[in-house]
């Protein structure tokens, strides 16, 4: 065996990054050479000691603390709606715990009251007519029963081509956090969640990460104030 | 505008958080980076052209950070001794006794590895970043990269002996 490996050629043959015909060359050899061998060895064996050491790192579980902050850091930066980011510092010690039981991809399982077997809250679909009337005026921190459910409405805001939008939730046996877009007379649902059902109402902060998700896809405006929202509301 | 990093930032904030404590060795240190870094990546997403390459890129700003901070608090007389705090939980977590003894031997090897190999150690053989992302992390040719990173790894197994090497 004439020729020669260097350290750096061997490290790429163990991390299998060498090329052939290199990869062959070095595989014979070291078959052929047991010091070749031994010092491959060492190469691998001091590579597996840091992985042994450190990598488990990355299993400990993530202090909440941090991963908030860095929502945090991540939701100012995209300038997100407002009511959010007070919700989201109100349910902090909550956030951890709760997930999100899923995204809905057809008519959320929530149904009005009354018997009758209607979706309140439907991806695509115009809204109930109660719904719609309700999202038409009322404004935004405002609360109302709509048969045995409860409608919230969180913001109004407008997305990048200008439509009028707003987030709302329904209170039933899950919490359903939407969003719904004004088209002419209509509103229509763009995502709605179901969450699970928080203490005091509103959903907890980490089932919106996907709605958050959502907002920043749409370009969402921040939050029309009181006197903007009333008045966007009334336009047709 | 809206950046799309905040997704990858959370996926990426287990691996994050394991650089950080392996270049800081507390965890309340190590915390404070990660976020600073995120924060830094956040402010800076315009400079990210290559999704591909997230990784080396968030890599690269958390050890800069690091490095920015041991610089001024030398700078300010203060050393920032890594070997007092040592949150080293994967060794402490270790049930048999014989391993996390290696574990430990491992670990001291590492740590008396000069700077320049032991950060190279960690980003390719703990955070398995390609030898060229290891470069651009530390912005060094890769040749130098493979060479120091050999050097490196030899010198550890030969510190902690082969035969424990074999072991772990």
């Amino acid at each position: 065996m004439t020729q020669s490996f260097d350290d750096t050629e061997l490290m790429a043959f163990a991390d299998g990054v060498l090329d052939e015909p290199r990869f062959s060359e070095v595989a014979a050899a070291i078959e052929a050479d047991p010091r070749l061998a031994e010092r491959l060895e060492l190469i691998v064996a001091g590579g597996k000691a840091a992985g042994a050491v450190f990598a488990p790192l990355a299993g400990l579980p993530l202090p909440g603390e941090l991963t908030a902050r860095v929502k945090a850091a991540i939701a100012a930066h995209e300038g997100r709606v407002v009511p959010f980011r007070r919700r989201a510092a109100a349910w902090l010690p909550v956030a951890a715990a709760a997930a999100v039981a899923a995204i809905a991809v057809g008519p959320i399982a929530y149904f009005a009251g009354g018997g009758r077997e209607a979706p309140l809250v439907a991806i695509g679909a115009p809204l109930a007519p109660a719904l719609t009337a309700e999202l038409g005026r009322l404004p935004s921190g405002a609360e109302t029963r709509l048969g045995s459910a409860v409608l919230r409405t969180i913001a109004t805001f407008t997305d990048a081509s200008a439509t009028l939008c707003r987030e709302f939730e329904v209170d039933g046996p899950l919490t359903t956090v939407a969003v719904a877009c004004r088209n002419g007379a209509e509103w229509r649902v763009a995502i709605a969640i179901d969450a699970p059902p928080a203490n005091d109402g509103y959903a907890p902060a980490s089932s919106l990460a996907a709605l958050d998700a959502f907002l920043g896809s749409i370009d969402a405006g921040p939050p029309l104030p009181p006197e903007a929202e009333a008045e966007a509301l009334a336009r047709p | 505008m809206t950046t799309a990093i905040g997704p990858l930032l959370i996926d990426a904030l287990p691996r994050l958080r394991r650089y950080a404590l392996s270049l800081a060795r507390a965890a309340d240190v190590a915390d404070d980076l990660v976020q600073a870094a995120c924060e830094r990546a956040l402010a800076t997403a315009a400079t990210l052209d290559d999704r591909q390459r997230f990784d080396a890129w968030m890599f690269r700003i958390v050890r800069n950070l690091w490095y920015d901070r041991l610089r001024r608090l030398r700078t300010r007389g203060e050393e920032f001794d890594v070997t007092v705090r040592d949150d080293l939980v994967a060794i402490e977590g270790e049930k048999l006794p014989e391993r996390r003894l290696l574990l430990g031997q491992a670990a001291a090897a590492i740590d008396r590895l000069p700077d320049d190999q032991r950060e190279l150690l960690l980003l390719v053989c703990v955070e398995e970043l390609s030898y060229r992302d290891a470069a651009e992390v530390l912005q060094l040719p890769i040749g130098t990269v493979m060479s120091r990173l050999a050097r490196a790894r030899r010198r550890v197994a030969e510190d902690l002996g082969v035969e424990s090497g074999r072991v772990l």
